[in-house]
C-alpha cells in the first residue's frame, strides 16, 4: 500500500471521535472515583484496625496536618501531569509541581529528622516492610483508574506517564496510612512510607510501554507487540 | 512566516472537521500535511530507504489520536510532537534490528557433518501446513505466502502490502513460530 492509498484507508475509517476532555477535567473525574475508593479503603482498615490512637494528638500539631497537605498536593499535581504528560503539544511545566511536591515532602522529613537528631541524639528507626504492600493495595484502585484514563490520550512518554500515574495513586493512599498507622518519626516516614511510595514509582514507570502503546501498530502487525 | 500561519489555521478548521466524521475534510488534511511529515523524516534521517514507512507510521500514529487534538490549539506543535515521537521510537526500533541482523551473501550449503543432515526429513505435510497458515492472523499469513511461499524480497513484499520491512520482518518471525507449534516442532526456519 503506497501513501496515498493509506491516506484514502484512513480516511474512510474516519469515523467521528469523542474529542478528549480537558485535563483538569478528567482530573476532576479521577478524583470523584478514586477518592471514594481510597475512603473505603480507610474504612477497611479503620475497621480492622481501628485508627491511630494519638489521631487527635497528631491532627492539632501543625507539622501533620503540613505533611498531610503536603502528600494530597503531591497526588493532585501527579495525577494532573500524567494527564498533561499525553497531550501532544502540551507545556511540560506542570511535571514541575509534583516534581516540587516530592522536594516539599522530602526536606519536610530530612528537616525532622535533622530536629529529632539534635533533639534527643539518636533517630528511632525499625523494620516496618508492611508500609509496602498496604500502600500498593490502596493505591491499587486510583493508579487502576488513571491508566485507563491515559490510555485514552497519546502513548508520547509511557514511562513519565506510568511513573506519575503511580506516584499520585500511592501518595492518595498514603494518606490512608498516615490515618491508621502510627509511626511518626521522620527516618521512618522517609524510609518506609516516601520510601515505599518512590520505589513503587520507580518499578512501575518500567511497565509504561506495555501499559501505553501506539494502538494502531497492534492492528498493522496483526499481533500484539 | 505568513505562509505557515495560514495553513496550520486552515489544518486545525480541517481537523476540527474531520473530529466529526467529515472524510473529505480528513483526506485533504492529511494530503496537505504529509509532505510536511516528509519533510521533517528526510531532514532528520536524510534521503533514508525507510522515510515512506515513517511517514506511514506518523499517518497512522495521527489518525490513532485524533481525538486528543484541541481546535481552540495550534495545530503544528501538536502534529510536531507527535512526528518527533514516532521518530524517535523508529529509530529505537531500526537500532535494535540492526544490532541483531547481519548481511550475508549466500547461505551456506548445508552442514558438513553427516548426522546433521541424515535427520532432516523433510517438511512433513504440505496440506497440513497450508492448513496451518490459513489459520495465522492475517498479517502474518500474508507476511509468510509473500516471503516463504512465493519466495518475495522484504522490499518487493514491503512494496505490495504497504507493510513496512521491520513489521513484516515481526510478522513472519512470529508465524513461523506459530507454525512451528502448530505443527509440532516439525518445520525448520
Amino acid at each position: 500500500m503506497n501513501t496515498e492509498q493509506l491516506i484514502r484507508q484512513l480516511a474512510e475509517d474516519a469515523a467521528p471521535v469523542r474529542a478528549l476532555r480537558p485535563p483538569l477535567i478528567r482530573l476532576g473525574q479521577w478524583l470523584l472515583l478514586a477518592v471514594p475508593m481510597v475512603l473505603m479503603m480507610t474504612a477497611m482498615m479503620v475497621w480492622a484496625m481501628g485508627v491511630r490512637p494519638d489521631f487527635a494528638d497528631m491532627w492539632a500539631q501543625p507539622r501533620y496536618r503540613y505533611e498531610l497537605a503536603i502528600t494530597v498536593l503531591t497526588a493532585v499535581s501527579a495525577a494532573y501531569a500524567a494527564l498533561v504528560s499525553g497531550i501532544p503539544g502540551r507545556s511540560l511545566r506542570p511535571l514541575l509541581l509534583p516534581m516540587a511536591a516530592v522536594v516539599l515532602w522530602l526536606g519536610g522529613l530530612a528537616v525532622d529528622c535533622v530536629v529529632s537528631w539534635q533533639r534527643d541524639g539518636y533517630l528511632v528507626f525499625h523494620n516496618d516492610w508492611v508500609c509496602l504492600p498496604a500502600i500498593a493495595m490502596v493505591g491499587f484502585g486510583p493508579a487502576a483508574l488513571m491508566v485507563a484514563l491515559t490510555r485514552r490520550a497519546a502513548p508520547l512518554r509511557p514511562r513519565l506517564t506510568i511513573a506519575l500515574t503511580t506516584l499520585a495513586a500511592t501518595a492518595m493512599a498514603d494518606v490512608t496510612l498516615r490515618i491508621v498507622h502510627q509511626h511518626d518519626t521522620g527516618l521512618m516516614l522517609l524510609v518506609w512510607q516516601l520510601g515505599s511510595v518512590l520505589l513503587l514509582t520507580m518499578l512501575t514507570s518500567w511497565f509504561g510501554r506495555h501499559l501505553l502503546a501506539w494502538r494502531h501498530l497492534h492492528k498493522l502487525y496483526g499481533t500484539q507487540l | 512566516m505568513t505562509g505557515w500561519v495560514q495553513p496550520e489555521d486552515r489544518w486545525a478548521g480541517l481537523m476540527r472537521d474531520a473530529q466529526g466524521g467529515d472524510r473529505v475534510a480528513y483526506t485533504r488534511l492529511l494530503e496537505e500535511i504529509t509532505p510536511v511529515i516528509r519533510r521533517l523524516a528526510v531532514k532528520r534521517w536524510g534521503d533514508f530507504e525507510h522515510v515512506e514507512d515513517l511517514v506511514q507510521d506518523v499517518l497512522l500514529s495521527i489518525h490513532s489520536v485524533r481525538h486528543t487534538y484541541d481546535p481552540n490549539r495550534p495545530f503544528l506543535p501538536w502534529m510536531v510532537v507527535i512526528v518527533r515521537n514516532r521518530m524517535a521510537d523508529a529509530a529505537r526500533r531500526y537500532s535494535r534490528q540492526a544490532g541483531r541482523e547481519m548481511d550475508i551473501d549466500a547461505c551456506p550449503e548445508t552442514f558438513l557433518t553427516v548426522e546433521a543432515n541424515a535427520s532432516y526429513d523433510g517438511p512433513g505435510d504440505p496440506q497440513e501446513l497450508l492448513r496451518a497458515i490459513e489459520q495465522l492472523p492475517e498479517g502474518q499469513r500474508q507476511a509468510v505466502e509473500m516471503l516463504k511461499l512465493k519466495e518475495m524480497s522484504l522490499k518487493e513484499a514491503s512494496a505490495a502490502t504497504g507493510v513496512s520491512v521491520a513489521a513484516l520482518k515481526v510478522a513472519t518471525h512470529r508465524a513461523l513460530k506459530a507454525l512451528r507449534v502448530a505443527l509440532g516442532g516439525g518445520v525448520p526456519e
